[in-house]
């Protein structure tokens, strides 16, 4: 059972498509790595999922719901969580403020502070520094915080934008391992867009190399991982 | 001293209203980005709403609290039908836009008020008290004890509900607010009504003092966008300090100074803003942005 499928879909921002009949699906749970060149279309593809995409055709639906016309908060309402590029933490809010903008929908209710408990259990600096600015944490605490406002969400499916971005090897190591460990627990399916493809098959079980707006290699990330030619021409290593 | 301390008790008194009118600006500025160069001409309407209402019989203070709802729904249909549509265009277009509401509300008061300029009654008492050898009148406590009220209940609503909470959200990045699921329009269109309402407060405050009329706000405006660019346009509080620090200086400084007199007594606070501004781009308590890569 597939949470997201997306059928041969083109777009773009305005007249120059970047996505060419781009085909993937997620299974409900499942961990995706989408991987390829610079300015092959991933950030594209993540705000395709949305709403922020002229779609010229192709289809994409959520859990059995149309994506067609779906809005940024309209995908939050449906599970869909985003962790952009550049993580789109609001730095002039606390840690404490953003988890609970992050947490918008649960209410004023014990939802709410039973999440907030979940995300400090995950990540217990953010606890320590929730009376802080966020534009006052480290990279790799950004970082957290912004996985953690999607965790606010309680969603079904993680959109991740190379959340290792800047980060050192070690913070990033223990991330990665974090983000398992979340998607086991949480059962939440991550589509995970990342330049290290190393980090991120480890992570995945499933992966997609796209390329100018296609996708050009897919299977398990198993088989991607340990077939030595596949990895030198796809993914450079 | 007791000239000195009834001085500056009337530049408190004015500066209260400058700095009523800044909060407006403020809420407006920290909610959407964009500087609301007819919030003085809407207070206007406001009054002018207000003052139809007392004359309808309804007693004064429930005659503005009905002009602060009708001002909301102004506010938010000025949003939703000027603002929006140009929003996000290019970084002033609403701002200039604001510049065309200014004339356009001034037609619109004159065509269906007249021009004549018309009495306003005070909210408070004519009667004055003394205090350490000075007279010190009702009115001027009155409208200093009003802003105080002002920032406190702004303060609550943007520090301590989650209402305000998600409005400066929606102001510091609209689109992770939207990710998160915050309806970010009806956010921002409520940040317009709320200053519209904050606005018709100090319409009603500088009323008996100037009379309604068509041109009523227009000083006051120009000492309030001073004072809000003197305490930083993104913090209230440094709005009610900047309106308070120009009413002090030209009360206390005009009738001192022999060169000032009336006539000059505006240079007083551009000579102060120039300043602060010189010293501290960000006002006075502007905060720098904060980011970290
Ligand atoms: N906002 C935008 N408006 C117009 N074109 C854009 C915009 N964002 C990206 N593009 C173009 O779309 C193409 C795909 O960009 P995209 O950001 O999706 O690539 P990417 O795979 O995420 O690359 P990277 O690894 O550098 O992040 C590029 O050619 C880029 O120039
Ligand atoms: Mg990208």
């Amino acid at each position: 059972m597939n949470v997201l499928e997306v059928d041969d879909l083109s777009g773009g921002y305005s007249a120059t498509p970047v996505l060419r009949g781009l085909t993937f699906s997620i299974p409900e749970g499942g961990v995706v790595a989408l991987l390829g060149p610079n300015g092959a279309g991933k950030t594209t593809t993540l705000r395709a999922l949305t709403g922020g995409l002229k779609r010229t055709s192709g289809r994409m639906s959520f859990g059995g719901e149309d994506l067609a016309s779906i809005r940024p908060e309209g995908a939050a309402r449906l599970g869909i969580a985003h962790v952009p590029e550049g993580r789109g933490t609001l730095a002039d809010l606390t840690v404490e403020e953003n988890l609970r903008v992050g947490g918008y929908l649960l209410g004023r209710g014990t939802a709410l502070t039973e999440k907030l408990d979940v995300c400090f259990g995950y990540f217990p600096i953010l606890h320590e520094r929730r009376k802080q600015k966020a534009g006052h944490l480290s990279g790799g605490e950004q970082q957290m915080l912004a996985i953690s406002r999607a965790l606010m969400l309680q969603p079904r499916l993680m959109l991740l934008d190379e959340p290792s971005l800047g980060l050192a090897p070690k913070i990033t190591q223990r991330l990665f391992e974090t983000l398992g460990v979340i998607n086991k627990e949480q059962e939440t399916a991550m589509l995970l867009v990342e330049q290290n493809a190393s980090l991120a098959l480890d992570l995945a079980s499933r992966a997609f190399v796209l390329e100018s707006g296609s996708v050009v290699l897919g299977g398990d990330a198993s088989d991607i991982r340990d077939d030595e030619e596949l990895r030198r021409a796809y993914l450079g290593y | 001293m007791g000239a000195l301390l009834q001085d500056v008790m009337s530049g408190l008194a004015a500066g209260s209203i400058y700095g009523a009118l800044a909060l407006a600006l403020v809420f407006v500025f920290r909610s959407t980005g964009v500087v609301n160069f007819a919030q003085g001409e809407m207070a206007m309407i406001s009054t002018y709403i207000s003052l139809s209402f007392y004359n309808l019989g309804v007693p004064l203070l429930a005659a503005v609290v009905l002009s602060m709802a009708c001002s909301f729904l102004i506010g938010i249909t000025v949003e939703r039908t000027l603002i929006r549509p140009v929003a996000g265009r290019t970084a002033h277009a609403a701002s200039i836009v604001t510049v065309g509401l200014f004339l356009a509300a001034n037609g619109i008061a004159g065509y269906v008020w007249g021009v004549e300029p018309r009495g306003f009654p005070s909210l408070f008492s004519r009667e004055s008290v003394g205090l350490g050898g000075a007279r010190i009148a009702v009115a001027d406590l009155g409208a200093l004890a009003v802003l105080v009220v002002l920032v406190f209940l702004l303060f609550l609503l943007f520090e301590k509900t989650r209402v305000g909470l998600m409005m400066r959200a929606a102001a510091s990045q609209p689109a992770s607010a939207r990710m998160a699921g915050a309806p970010v329009s009806n956010l921002l269109m409520s940040g317009w009504g709320i200053s519209a309402a904050v606005g018709a407060v100090a319409g009603a405050l500088i009323a008996p003092a100037v009379f309604v009329s068509p041109g009523m706000m227009g000083p006051v405006f120009i000492y309030a966008l001073a004072a809000a660019a003197l305490g930083g346009l993104s913090s209230p509080l440094g709005a009610v300090l900047g309106g308070w620090i120009i009413g002090v200086a030209e009360a206390v400084i005009a009738p001192r100074v022999d060169f000032i007199g009336s006539q000059l007594a505006i240079l007083i606070p551009l000579t102060i803003i120039f300043l602060v501004l010189l010293l501290r781009p960000a006002g006075l308590l502007g905060v720098q942005e904060v980011k970290r890569v």
